[in-house]
């Protein structure tokens, strides 16, 4: 028997049913518990119910429902965040984009494509491919996150280095506010010299409101890749060689390390990629674009590992070679799963000048707190995942992981840098904003959310302390 | 109140730091004051009575050259920027309009970019943070000096373009670029604009990571190219622009290359900046000819009305039609001015709505700035239902005293 869990009135079901659909709206306790966490998996909140538009009308008449019965509400993409954004707290409504999965326009002529909110990431690429383009940020997490999740975080990717990030790709959206009012926000063909409100609900996190339609701008395909992969003896050395990397005026499209924990991880699981399990770390560097130029660049790169003291360093030269270069870097995640029962993946970013330093004050901290930490990072842009094995069983353990966690925190703030590079504050960072912004910040955005949504009730206690 | 003719003169103050700018807008709140925060030098008060100018937010940049940023004080001019990070290898890849005379505070402020913002994109693209002092004297300091930063609502994105309505702007982080090997223009005349366009549109649609693609419209017809990159890969991409449109016309670097670049956008020639027209209008990038013909039917029409000279650019990957014009003086509008001009906009503007386009009177020269303003705002398109709202909105959340232009000026 399927035992309803909602608390929710039955008139309010009942025109959300008439909205979605009788399949659209989910009550049963067996169906909202894959709905409890997100990518956050040590906290389960259960939702009140949730519901599943398919169209642009259909989600503004559920936001619209859910306004007038005063009801609090999440928007919800594929739920692979890592920060508890979409984590439905004291049993508010989950507003799930996962039916709006299509691909409404792809507009090669003018590199543009206009999707909805559950369209998943890869997906776009693969669409685009045939016509020669790609849309270039590329989470981890891309053959299940989805564009409206993407919005959501301003996600980044490995690529993000040389091409930015989800921001720069957004080039206009149908919004639909918190109060059910339908807006459209800016647009390819829109005055370049006006407020940029999409850039402002990029990043928000679920809190201004639901992005309907997503437009975005894609980018040619690069002729060329080169990617190469280096081995150390030494932490230190490989962030010594991206900054020398850096110093020499070379763009790469990607630059990435990962540990010695984060390899041995991978070389033990199913994922083993053939990285040599007394390594200290791995590069993987990338250059990418026409064909002339791109031996020499990444000859270069070469050059300077060595420099640093690589004692090895690999060329792909193939698709297949790239893919088997990449796997230790792209498999990290997965493999750390198999260690531990519980990753606590943390989420910085310090000026990149400051990386050998924060690594090292980082493996004291771990040492200190008795406790294995993984490092995986985009080297580039000095965005860094310490990430703390655990098994959340054991409340001593548990306890040296926060601690150890803050005192990470702080030692990235220490550095200039920021707490959150693309995960986003969710509900996990929430109690970290005070080491960055002032009050004063903090007060300016709540107002700006109090503009998007002056009831409050859109993703509550998710981001502002 | 404002005086039959002119302006009131303003009071202009320069602040050296954000604190100052701050107590100088606390005091203007009080007041009750009409402010314009601003760059340099002198102009025109445009209707304000205090004018905040950002001459003393200057001083040596801030240059991390090992993490590619910079950070400076917003009064510092883009020229002025790129002669320090150039000395560590470095630029900052934007070109907006009056650029080496530019301070960072006017071009975040304003949000434009130039030719270089197809390949780079626009201001916004390169902030990494900034200080912003609201209309309450508020210092914000938003952002931060990292290139990837998530942490919190993105106020700094807000602040792009935003022209003044949020408060003043007075430092910047920027995101910096290594200089690359090559830089080289080409240039091909083309024998009227149905051809030009056509080649602008093949060359900006070639899958090579190309800086720049523009048509420009004014004696003759052209169509420049901008190549960047490593020496291999730029001549690699002149040749596939030479397989497109043949053997270019001319091929620029250095000074000349900025001299034909700065000329799309610049501003302040013949007769002055007090007698100059312009326009933006957008479009979707493959509708570009159809814009760049209605803009030239417009051109026309404004010859008829005394224009002695009118210039159209329109940069090919993005759809963006800049349209100046000299040479009409106060007939070009304000209440109770030509209305010949002014239909001739309203036709334009019809036009390019029929292409699912934009337009935005930016400057209408005209004896009464403010009726000149509001005539312009009038005959540009207006903003998408709500989007006017969220805009007065957000404008008060910043500056519920109203003293920031937005309020006073332009209608937010």
């Amino acid at each position: 028997m399927i035992q309803t869990r909602t608390s929710l009135d039955p008139s309010v079901l009942a025109r959300l049913r008439e909205a979605v659909g009788d399949d659209g709206v989910l009550t049963g306790a067996d169906r909202l518990v894959v709905y409890e966490s997100d990518g956050l998996t040590q906290y389960r909140h259960p939702p009140g119910a949730v519901v599943l538009p398919r169209t642009t009308d259909e989600l503004a008449a559920v936001v619209r429902t859910l306004h007038e019965a005063e009801l609090p509400f999440v928007p919800r993409g594929a739920g692979t965040g890592l920060s508890g954004g979409a984590l439905a707290l004291d049993g508010a409504v989950i507003v799930g984009t996962a039916r709006m999965n299509r691909i409404l326009e792809l507009d090669p002529g003018n590199r543009r494509a206009r999707v909805q909110p559950g369209v998943v990431n890869s997906h776009l690429t693969r669409a685009a491919r045939p016509h020669g383009l790609y849309y270039a940020p590329d989470p981890s997490s891309q053959s299940a996150c989805t564009l409206g999740g993407n919005v959501a975080e301003n996600s980044g990717g490995p690529h993000c280095l040389k091409y930015g990030v989800t921001t720069r790709y957004v080039t206009g959206l149908t919004v639909i506010l918190p109060d059910g009012e339908r807006v459209e926000l800016g647009g390819m063909a829109s005055d370049p010299g006006e407020p940029d409100l999409v850039g402002a609900f990029v990043g928000s996190e679920g809190c201004f409101g639901v992005a309907a339609e997503i437009e975005v701008a894609l980018l040619p395909l690069p002729e060329g890749v080169r990617t190469l992969l280096a081995i150390f003896r030494d932490l230190e050395e490989a962030g010594t060689a991206v900054t020398r990397i850096m110093g020499a005026g070379l763009l790469p499209a990607a630059l990435e390390i990962v540990d010695g924990e984060t390899i041995r991880a991978v070389e033990a699981s199913i994922f083993a990629a053939g990285y040599p399990v007394d390594a200290a770390a791995a590069l993987v560097v990338e250059f990418d674009g026409v064909e002339e130029g791109l031996d020499a660049e990444v000859e270069e790169a070469a050059r300077r590992c060595r420099e640093a003291g690589a004692t090895e360093v690999r060329t792909a030269s193939s698709e297949a070679e790239r893919a088997a270069l990449w796997q230790g870097r792209k498999k990290a995640f997965g493999a750390m799963g198999r260690i531990a029962p519980d990753l606590l993946v943390q989420d910085a970013t310090v000026p990149r000048t400051r990386l050998p330093e924060v690594l090292a004050k980082i493996g004291e901290i771990g040492r200190r707190h008795r406790l294995t930490v993984a490092n995986v990072f985009h080297a580039g842009d000095g965005n860094l995942h310490p990430n703390l094995l655990f098994d959340r069983r054991d409340p001593d353990e548990l306890a040296r992981v926060e601690a150890a966690s803050k005192e990470i925190m702080q030692v990235c703030v220490d550095a200039g840098g920021t707490i959150t590079g693309e995960h986003g504050v969710g509900l996990d960072k929430r109690r970290y904003m005070p080491l960055i912004h002032s009050p004063e910040v903090l007060d300016a955005m709540a107002r700006v959310k109090g503009v998007f949504d002056p009831s409050g009730r859109c993703n509550p206690g998710k981001v502002l302390p | 109140m404002t005086g039959a003719v002119g302006e009131r003169p303003a009071r202009v103050e320069s602040p050296s730091s954000a604190a100052e700018a701050g107590a100088l807008l606390r005091r203007a709140g009080e007041e009750g004051r009409r402010v314009l925060p601003r760059g340099r030098g002198d102009g025109p008060a445009g209707g304000a009575d205090l004018v905040i100018a950002s001459s003393g937010l200057g001083g040596s940049p801030d240059h991390e050259p090992a993490d590619l940023t910079v950070t400076a004080g917003a009064g510092v001019t883009l020229g002025e920027l790129d002669t320090v990070v150039r000395r560590e290898g470095q630029w900052l890849p934007l070109d907006p309009p009056a650029s080496g005379a530019a301070t960072l505070g006017e071009v975040v402020a304003r949000g434009i970019g130039g030719p270089l913002s197809f390949a780079f994109g626009r201001p916004r693209d390169h902030v990494l943070g900034l200080t912003l002092v609201d209309g309450e004297g508020r210092v914000l300091e938003l952002g931060g000096r990292v290139v990837k930063n998530v942490a919190g609502f993105d106020l700094v994105r807000l602040v792009g373009g935003s022209r003044g309505a949020l408060g003043m702007i007075t430092s910047v982080s920027l995101r910096l670029f290594p200089v690359p090997e090559a830089d080289r223009t080409v240039i091909r005349e083309a024998d009227g604009i149905d051809e030009g366009w056509a080649l602008a549109r093949r060359l900006a649609t070639l899958p090579l990571p190309l800086g720049a693609v523009e048509l420009e419209i004014g004696e003759g017809v052209r169509v420049g190219v901008r190549a960047l990159g490593s020496s291999a890969a730029v001549r690699r991409m002149e040749r596939d622009a030479a397989a497109e449109g043949g053997s270019p016309d001319r091929v620029l670097e250095g000074e000349a290359a900025a001299e034909f670049w700065g000329r799309l956008d610049a501003r302040g020639e013949a007769g002055g900046e007090g007698d100059e027209f312009r326009l933006r209008a957008r479009t979707l990038p493959d509708r570009g000819g159809e814009a760049a013909t209605a803009a030239t039917a417009l051109g026309a029409a404004l010859r008829e009305e005394g224009a002695t000279r009118v210039r159209i650019a329109l940069r090919a990957g993005t759809g963006e039609l800049r349209l100046n014009a000299w040479g009409m003086g106060g007939r070009s509008g304000a209440a109770g001015g030509n209305g010949a001009v002014a239909n001739e906009l309203r036709r334009f503007r019809e036009a390019l709505a029929a292409m699912g386009g934009s337009v935005r009177v930016v400057r209408l020269p005209g004896a009464d700035p403010d009726g000149a303003r509001l005539f312009a705002r009038e005959l540009s398109t207006p903003p998408a239902p709500g989007v006017a709202r969220l805009r007065s909105r957000l404008r008060k959340a910043f500056d519920p005293r109203g003293i920031l232009p937005g309020a006073w000026r332009e209608g937010w």
